[in-house]
């Protein structure tokens, strides 16, 4: 797992090295980046440098933890209140804290309120890695005319060019290249459309061709494909795809 | 009549014995942090002043009425033990009038306890820098004596504004002086002013004049 950062505030001094020195010793993965007494100064260094998790006490002069919140701009962390007393638990979780924490502090519940939180920053590091992941390697594959095709194995990296057509099949999409047997993926025809160079044009909504594979164009809507097979167009007609054949030089 | 007077006394009770979790909580997390730090002098230092303080609150929550001069411990322990907390922030002095017979004269309990708690945890605890409670405890005839608590904090103009309904002790306070004033043992005039009107922080001025009319 990945290095967690936090910011703690609380106005009292040795509250804030009280769960310093907890934090330390139960979560090495935890680093801690910022403790703040002054509500004004924790707002100011949480705009500068986000944290994954902000441990935040609720009764403090002149601004309290809900409205240090407010100011705010993006709330993408997850929020630990911290209170002596437990009148504002209520209001706590009403604005999506993970959860709260008494003082004095009880190791036990510090862990599993913590421990939620590492979760919840886990699954979402996830599915924010998984997106990026995909953007980054779009943008590095279609330059080589890759296509990324993520499948029930894992990810498989096609060369367009080999690509014959797509068949988009109940929400799934089924690759077929020359020579090798068809893939199949779960991300939908559409979501290929994107990645595919442009040589590449959806003549029906359940196909996308490759148009330097096309040998022959029926007048009755299909085109037979060097591999003899036979797709149907239906927004695709002879007009169009002579000018698109010229036009990428094919 | 009797039943009148047997109600009177129940909710003066219930009005009385109003310690605030807040300082209870902050007071055991602040003894935590000595022990995490091993610093086992200081904890126990302020384990025994807490554990004095709460025997005295709940032996004097029995009473309905104490000296001065246990009152005024009560509130140095109390204040003692805020200065643990807020170090340097807070300084306290508390006056005697010479004339005050404080072994003798008597005063309801709990009653300054509130508006000390007030003067520390909003007006000081809400000032930007260092803060000074002063309370003045003075003599004005046998049966009649003047309690000021004084804070040069944010004032009470400022703390009323949160929402969060901070000054709960004030309206328990006026509570508590209508049910003593109607006990015909008791007059108690209560007022509040501003310390520094035309100042930033305008601090607290909190009067009591209390006539015993039982003596």
């Amino acid at each position: 797992m990945n290095r967690v950062k936090a910011i703690l505030v609380d106005d009292e001094d040795f509250n804030l090295k009280s769960l310093q020195l907890k934090i330390e010793k139960l979560f090495p993965e935890i680093d801690i980046i910022g403790c703040y007494q002054s509500p004004e100064e924790a707002i100011k260094a949480i705009d500068i440098n986000t944290p994954d998790i902000l441990f935040l006490d609720i009764q403090m002069p002149r601004i309290n933890g809900f409205e240090l919140l407010s100011f705010i701009k993006e709330i993408n962390f997850q929020v630990i209140f911290v209170t002596a007393y437990n009148e504002y638990a209520v209001d706590a979780l009403q604005k999506q804290a993970v959860g709260y924490i008494l003082k004095p502090i009880d190791n036990e519940r510090l862990k599993s309120t913590v421990n939620r939180a590492l979760s919840k920053i886990e699954l979402n590091n996830e599915n924010e890695m998984n997106t990026r992941l995909v953007q980054i390697l779009s943008k590095e594959t279609s330059q080589k005319n890759k296509l990324i095709v993520p499948t029930v194995k894992g990810v498989s990296f096609l060369n367009q060019d080999d690509i014959l057509y797509l068949e988009g099949y109940e929400g799934y999409t089924k690759i077929h290249t020359a020579g090798s047997e068809s893939l199949l993926s779960s991300y939908s025809l559409g979501k290929f459309e994107s990645q595919l160079i442009s040589q590449f044009i959806r003549c029906h909504k359940s196909y996308i061709v490759n148009l330097s594979c096309i040998k022959e164009f029926e007048n009755e809507g299909f085109l037979i494909l060097t591999n003899k097979m036979r797709i149907p167009t239906t927004r695709l007609d002879k007009k169009t795809l002579l000018s698109l054949v010229t036009q990428l030089n094919l | 009549m009797i039943q009148d007077k047997l109600l009177l006394k129940i909710e003066l009770k219930a009005l009385r014995t109003q310690m605030n979790p807040h300082f209870v909580f902050n007071s055991l997390a602040a003894i935590q942090y000595y022990i995490i730090n091993n610093n086992y002098e200081a904890s126990e230092k302020f384990l025994v002043k807490f554990s004095v303080l709460i025997r005295q609150f709940f032996e004097l929550s029995k009473e309905d009425e104490i000296t001065i001069e246990t009152e005024i411990s009560l509130l140095r322990n109390y204040l003692d033990l805020e200065t643990l907390r807020f170090k340097e922030k807070l300084n306290y002095t508390i006056n005697i009038d010479r004339n005050l017979d404080t072994k003798n004269s008597r005063i309801p309990t709990m009653l300054l306890q509130p508006i000390t708690e007030n003067a520390v945890n909003h007006g000081i605890f809400n000032k930007v820098g260092k803060g000074i409670l002063c309370i003045n405890f003075l003599y004005i005839d046998k049966l009649t004596f003047r309690v000021e608590i004084i804070d040069d904090g944010v004032g009470f103009l400022k703390t009323k504004k949160e929402k969060t309904g901070k000054v709960k002790s004030t309206s328990i306070l006026e509570d508590r002086l209508y049910f003593l004033n109607l006990s015909k043992k008791w007059s108690i005039q209560y007022s509040t002013e501003e310390l520094n009107p035309n100042s930033e922080d305008k601090g607290n001025k909190a009067i009591f004049i209390i006539t015993n009319l039982n003596k």
